[in-house]
């Protein structure tokens, strides 16, 4: 449906449907705010709309899906690192403002001492530990959309578990 | 086993008691609502608008004219010589031999200025190097006297017109 260029946008707009919330998921999970989620996503959706002629079915489209995901919040959250090495203060404080006030709304506590752990992690450790921990993604599935060894992603992920757990130990 | 039992040994493996605890329990967060659809139209209008690409290619060809221009300025500027070349070549007159010069000036007479030449030679002829006549007195009277004795037919010759 989605090649078919008269029957593209009603298959686009089933595809948001169906997978929408988990990449809303799984996106927001690594750069946390709504603002910031909201322009990743509408990245990715663009770039799968514009290159679905390229999706050869070979994986499963959730996988293609989350790997253009993945691809597009890591480039945002290293872009977001050299910022926030060239304008510390501005950045340090305007993101700090942004999670208060949304923590405030949600009220979760749990889920407010996790953010600040994960917020500690590296990019890569942070997507890997957000698929295992959250999205309960084995590691062969993880390998499909990293396109790496099973090996790398569980020594990432272990050592993404020790920085959390220690942070959330000392508090 | 399924793959939530599986990250809870994981967890209790590596020690990771606060993380076990919390497992499962870490609620999703909510989207506003409509906003999908919103989203959708959003990307539909961004993929599909044809200025974004167009403009996208405007900016890789002035990129790359500009990357063009930069190269060859640089190239410019390492060609350029340390000393810049004299612009008209030192001649060593010395080395031309006159008849040379002599034999040019006479097959190229027509290149040149005559008026300019004339004034040349004018200018020559007043300069110390080129002999002036002698004044006449400087000829001794006995000298004329000789001459004129010498043949002196020629005054006989004249008529009265020649004299007057």
């Amino acid at each position: 449906m989605l090649r078919d260029p008269s029957q593209r946008e009603r298959g686009f707009r089933l595809l948001v449907q169906t997978y929408g919330d988990r990449l809303y998921q799984h996106i927001r999970r690594m750069v946390h705010s709504h603002e910031d989620t909201d322009d990743v996503l509408q990245n990715t959706l663009v770039k799968v709309y514009r290159s679905i002629d390229r999706f050869r079915g070979q994986s499963q489209l959730y996988t293609w899906l989350y790997r253009i995901a993945t691809n597009e919040s890591l480039t945002f959250l290293e872009r977001r690192k050299r910022q926030r090495h060239l304008f510390m203060d501005d950045a340090e404080n305007g993101i700090a403002a942004t999670r208060a006030a949304e923590v405030e709304v949600d009220g979760d506590l749990i889920r407010r001492r996790l953010d600040q752990a994960i917020e500690q992690l590296p990019p890569k450790q942070k997507a890997v530990f957000s698929m295992r921990y959250f999205e309960e993604k084995s590691y062969q599935e993880m390998a499909d959309v990293f396109t790496t060894s099973v090996g790398a992603l569980k020594a990432s992920y272990h050592h993404a578990v020790k920085k959390i757990e220690s942070y959330l130990s000392e508090g | 086993m399924d793959e939530r039992q599986k990250i809870r040994e994981e967890l209790k493996d590596l020690g990771a008691n606060e993380l076990h605890a919390r497992h499962g329990r870490v609620p999703d967060w909510e989207m506003p609502p409509g906003y999908l659809d919103q989203l959708t139209d959003q990307v539909m209008e961004s993929a599909t608008r044809p200025t974004a690409r167009y403009s996208r290619m405007v900016i890789m060809r002035w990129a790359a004219a500009a990357v063009l221009v930069l190269a060859a300025g640089y190239w410019w500027w390492q060609a350029e010589p340390t000393e810049p070349a004299p612009i008209f070549a030192e001649v060593d007159w010395n080395t031309i031999p006159t008849e040379d010069m002599q034999q040019y000036v006479s097959d190229n007479i027509e290149e040149f200025d005559l008026d300019l030449l004339a004034n040349s030679v004018g200018e020559k002829t007043t300069s110390d190097e080129v002999v002036s006549p002698q004044p006449s007195d400087a000829i001794s009277t006995e000298a004329l006297e000789e001459y004129l004795e010498a043949d002196e037919e020629w005054i006989d010759d004249l008529t009265e017109e020649d004299w007057f």
